[in-house]
């Protein structure tokens, strides 16, 4: 089957969105055109729309245009469509959003429908096995009333037991989830207040709230989750050098396609020069990923992260000359 | 020919695509194979379809255009657009419409009459055959149901909508947001999504290989080739020199690695009658052919190798080699180094052997494979022994450059 089709297509969405809008003046159709087309749709796909012979969907009436269709466009889910969402009826991860009767109608609306893929038809190798657990009632009642409140911007009452440290209760506003296919676990960004005053952003484990209960409690002032992740950015760039040794510069390049970065390509040397952002939480992974590298990677600044390279790898290279190098004293 | 945003095939932007997001270092000149033209156009097409997100900078070489992205701050995969750029013509766009509206008020009709019906509405004649072949299409698409009616071919508008899905839509944002992203061919979630009208489900993806995408209509003829038993025909192209070969295969299964963002297809290559691992970003093109009895063998053989490979490479027989690396852990201090241990080491055994010492063994048809991993312990890793004296002689050659690199005595 054609995943490349023109029934999926921008054009066509936008389209849609005019003839259903409709009846608009030229200005509100270049808006909607501008806000949902691409950079240079208004001055492709305007003039086709109002060109008869072209598109004749559209007529002009005392400055504006309506839709020469009898009803507003529908676009029916395609074959496609439904046998994607027939294999996730399969995947646990499904009944964290809908309930059991919502899966029970999909399920009965798709019966007669082949599923895409099956489950076992994919094998995530490099998982880390210790994710969430889906499959528990508890997980996903908890997990359904953050999304609840997350879409009705409410506050929560929530049980956390921290990695280390005693079980600590507190009123969170969920902003938003975050899922790693990596460790194939849900964290929610919360805001969490007291006695209506902000106490703070916060980053909680999903599998780590033990309980979810209402709160009362309230916060109107104004919340930046975005400027908070900037300002957890690094505060430099990584500064690496990569070579093309075992195939490094396209290993590289596609492990940390994820991450924000800027790369330089040396002929003579035939290696790259990467400047490489992170989140500040994420420095111990990622400098066990380069570590992963071996020598295809030199890191070259900044000074201090240089410094924890060099830290581990000596200490490595006393303990294989037989040293007791190993003192404790490692993050990771 | 003027200048579009739209194009005929999606493999002319597919590696350009794929250059920005992951070198973002090459210049006009290193896209030789192609004209100044071409590469401006494509590039002026990408621009067009992702915004701001494609940014340049003059380097010594010329012109850099790359794609900088920090992926775990995106509400949605922007290289999606892409799959949303095919082109069509005047008589594509009008009929899409015009069919849809005269067919949603249930009536099943039959070719003649809709082209009749559809001068009547949009003054416009379209021929029978246009109409005709217009129908089937969109009956393959499954936009449209087929019945006979006599000896005619009628059709009606499918009744499948995401109203009928989902008549109760709570969730349906965040289910859509979520698997929109993470699922085998998830642009399709995102077609649904971009019905619904629906804004940001405030879902964000950590490790998230946007550049997967690229590949979905390669993904997509493997898993039909799966679920219908199908073989393949299978173009390659070398990541090494990129000389292109062709080979049939059974494809087996799908194998995805969440860390180094590389996808493959392990098939069984019938030329060479074993095993083989495709990357899905090398392949240029599939073609199906039918499936033959035992196939199903070859896939129940490959289930055995899997049971203990460590990555997605399966070999000719089932021999193992044996492995196991000592790290030294502070237990009180350090509890994740054995938590780590047990959650990244697919399936290994992890045992304490002392206070502060820990043992992981594992038997891998392929030491080689991981070492990477193991270079990750870096600095607590007291032993490795194993059947693979290259592979563990490799790593200690590797601490002796890495210590040379930071300036420590080799």
């Amino acid at each position: 089957m054609e995943l490349f089709s023109e029934v999926y297509g921008c054009y066509y969405e936008v389209v849609a969105e005019i003839l259903r809008a409709a009846p608009l003046n030229r200005r509100q159709m270049e808006a909607l055109v501008g806000a949902r087309g691409y950079g240079e749709s208004t001055l492709q796909l305007i003039p086709k729309l109002l060109d008869q012979n072209a598109w004749p969907l559209l007529e002009e009436r005392e400055g504006l245009f309506y839709s020469r269709l009898e009803h507003p466009p529908v676009l029916p889910v395609t074959a496609l469509e439904c046998s994607w969402l027939k294999a996730l009826l399969d995947d646990p991860r499904i009944r964290l959003f809908l309930t059991d009767e919502q899966l029970t109608h999909l399920a009965k609306a798709l019966r007669d429908v082949e599923p895409l893929y099956r489950q076992e038809d994919v094998l995530y190798f490099d998982r880390y096995l210790d994710g969430d657990d889906y499959a528990d009632p508890d997980y996903r009642r908890r997990f359904q009333a953050i999304l609840t409140a997350l879409r009705e911007g409410a506050f929560l009452r929530l049980a956390y037991a921290p990695p280390k440290g005693r079980l600590r209760l507190g009123d969170h506003r969920p902003l938003r989830l975050e899922y790693s296919a990596k460790d194939d676990k849900f964290r929610v960004y919360t805001a969490k207040a007291w006695h209506r005053a902000f106490q703070g952003y916060h980053v909680l484990n999903l599998s780590r709230i033990r309980e979810v209960g209402p709160s009362a409690e309230r916060y109107c002032g104004r919340l930046d989750l975005d400027g908070w992740r900037r300002r957890h950015r690094c505060a430099e760039p990584l500064l690496l050098c990569v070579t093309g040794e075992r195939n490094g510069i396209e290993r590289f390049m596609v492990e940390f396609s994820s991450y924000e970065k800027q790369s330089e390509y040396d002929e003579k040397t035939k290696s790259c020069t990467v400047r490489l952002w992170y989140q500040r939480d994420d420095e111990t992974e990622v400098l066990i990923r380069l570590l992963g590298f071996g020598p295809v990677i030199r890191v070259l600044g900044p000074a201090r992260f240089v410094e924890l390279m060099r830290e581990r790898v000596l200490r490595q290279a006393c303990l294989s000359a037989g040293g007791a190098g190993w003192a404790g004293a490692g993050p990771s | 020919m003027a200048y579009s945003e739209l194009v005929k095939r999606f493999d002319r932007v597919r590696d350009y695509m794929r250059d920005f997001l992951i070198f973002g270092f090459k210049t006009r000149e290193d896209f030789g194979q192609k004209s100044a033209r071409t590469y401006d156009n494509e590039r002026r097409r990408i621009e067009s379809w992702l915004g701001d997100g494609l940014r340049w900078e003059y380097r010594p070489g010329g012109k850099a255009v790359f794609l900088s992205v920090d992926a775990s701050g995106l509400p949605s995969n922007p290289l999606y657009r892409a799959w949303q750029s095919k082109s069509f013509t005047d008589n594509d766009i009008t009929l899409h419409f015009y069919l849809l509206d005269l067919l949603s008020d249930g009536r099943p009709r039959h070719a003649e009459e809709v082209t009749d019906e559809l001068a009547d509405r949009c003054e416009r004649l379209f021929e029978l055959s246009t109409v005709r072949r217009k129908l089937k299409e969109y009956g393959e698409l499954g936009l449209l149901d087929m019945q006979k009616q006599g000896r005619r071919l009628c059709y009606a508008l499918s009744p499948c909508s995401l109203d009928a899905l989902f008549p109760d839509k709570t969730g349906l944002k965040e289910f859509l947001g979520f698997f929109g992203e993470t699922a085998p061919l998830s642009v399709l979630g995102s077609f649904l999504a971009g019905r619904t009208g629906d804004g940001d489900a405030q879902i964000r993806f950590k490790h998230h290989f946007i550049v997967h995408t690229l590949e979905d209509q390669i993904l997509l003829t493997i898993l039909e080739a799966l679920r219908a038993g199908r073989r393949l025909e299978l173009t390659n192209v070398s990541g090494r020199d990129g000389r292109e070969s062709v080979c049939r295969v059974v494809p087996v299964k799908l194998m995805v690695s969440v860390q180094s963002g590389r996808r493959y297809l392990v098939a069984r290559r019938l030329d060479q009658r074993r095993f083989s691992t495709f990357r899905l970003d090398y392949i240029k093109a599939l073609t199906p052919l039918p499936g033959q009895d035992g196939d199903e063998n070859y896939r129940a053989l490959a289930e055995l190798r899997l049971a203990h490979a460590w990555g997605p490479a399966l070999p000719g027989n089932e021999r193992t080699q044996r492995f196991s690396m000592t790290v030294a852990v502070d237990e009180e201090h350090e509890p994740h180094i054995i938590q780590r241990l047990h959650r990244e080491g697919r399936g290994g055994e992890v045992a304490r052997l002392e206070p502060g010492l820990w043992r992981y063994t594992n038997e891998v048809h392929d030491v080689g494979e991981m070492m990477n991993w193991v270079k990750t312990f870096m600095g607590r890793i007291v032993a490795l022994e194993g059947d693979d004296q290259r592979a563990i002689d490799r790593f200690y050659d590797d601490v002796r450059r890495m210590a040379g690199i930071y300036g420590g005595e080799v």
